[in-house]
């Protein structure tokens, strides 16, 4: 980290972007921190693979750090890497649409245990419209809150959080008879 | 409070869009059903983090980052940043002076006045 990120401990980001613009790496590294989470996040959200959203999250930091100089600041980095990741995730579902060839046995395994509870939310949250279902994980696995959320969705805090209860009521609703699968008893 | 209430406002109150939840929370306290709910909403909010952010993204996506940039390092703004600095230590250091000049020019007008 630079000596000034180091000494200076909120630099804004349009600072930051300033720096990376003018091709200061660590700058550019300290928005990588700020943001990957969210960027993994939003990945995910499109993916639902833990695998293909690692490797979106790497691509659009690095499809971000070559544009960057594009970027004229009339949103905020947060949106417009947001939407970076969201582009980035959906070319990536096209070009394994296109690799939909590939036999069976090369398909590679997923590396992770899946949870089963996060297996009945994931498989509740059909009940949910896009909007509720991105909420919920910007805020869940982006770890964003509301009024960040309201930022990078163009939306008002109130808004979003209205939309988290009634997504949260939805699932509740749609859980009935899985209680004790999601309380372990 | 009643239950039914109790059980309206939970999902309200883990919006953040209840502004006096005492109520709610002492009914939670006290009615094990209620209670219940509310472990229930947890757990749900918990099997929604899953699956989180791999530990290793971040560092992975700063590497491959360095490695597009080149070697092109931060020593350069490391040497900006310094030379800013010291220029505004320079500044502030010289605007005290001014400020305090005219009694640093009456104390030597004292000093030469007492010599003659």
């Amino acid at each position: 980290m630079s000596w000034f990120v180091r000494h200076n401990m909120r630099v804004d980001d349009e600072a930051l972007v300033e720096r990376a613009k003018k091709g200061d790496v660590r700058s550019y590294e300290e928005l990588v921190m700020r943001y990957s989470r969210l960027v993994f996040a939003a990945a995910y959200g499109v993916l639902e693979d833990v695998e293909a959203a690692r490797d979106v999250s790497q691509e659009t930091f690095l499809r971000a750090w070559l544009k960057i100089r594009d970027f004229r600041g009339r949103s905020k980095f947060s949106t417009w890497v947001y939407s970076v990741a969201r582009n980035a995730a959906l070319d990536h579902i096209r070009k394994m649409k296109v690799r939909a060839t590939v036999p069976v046995e090369d398909v590679p395994e997923p590396s992770y245990e899946p949870d089963h509870r996060a297996e009945i939310i994931d498989s509740a949250m059909e009940c949910l419209d896009e909007r509720e279902r991105e909420c919920l994980n910007l805020h869940f696995r982006g770890g964003l809150s509301a009024a960040e959320i309201a930022d990078v969705m163009g939306l008002s805090e109130g808004n979003i959080r209205v939309i988290m209860f009634r997504a949260r009521k939805k699932l509740r609703e749609r859980l009935q008879g899985r209680e004790n699968e999601l309380l372990g008893g | 409070m009643n239950c039914s209430e109790a059980r309206e406002k939970i999902p309200e109150y883990l919006a953040g869009l209840v502004p006096d939840p005492e109520d709610l929370l002492e009914h939670i306290r006290t009615c094990p059903a209620c209670r219940r709910e509310m472990e229930l909403y947890r757990a749900i909010d918990m099997a929604l983090s899953v699956p989180s952010t791999p530990p290793d993204l971040t560092r992975n996506i700063i590497r491959e980052v360095r490695l597009v940039a080149g070697p092109r390092s931060s020593v350069e703004w490391d040497a900006v940043a310094w030379m800013s600095a010291a220029l505004a230590g320079a500044m502030a250091l010289a605007g005290v002076l001014l400020a305090y000049f005219p009694s640093i020019n009456n104390f030597m007008g004292l000093v030469v006045s007492l010599a003659k």
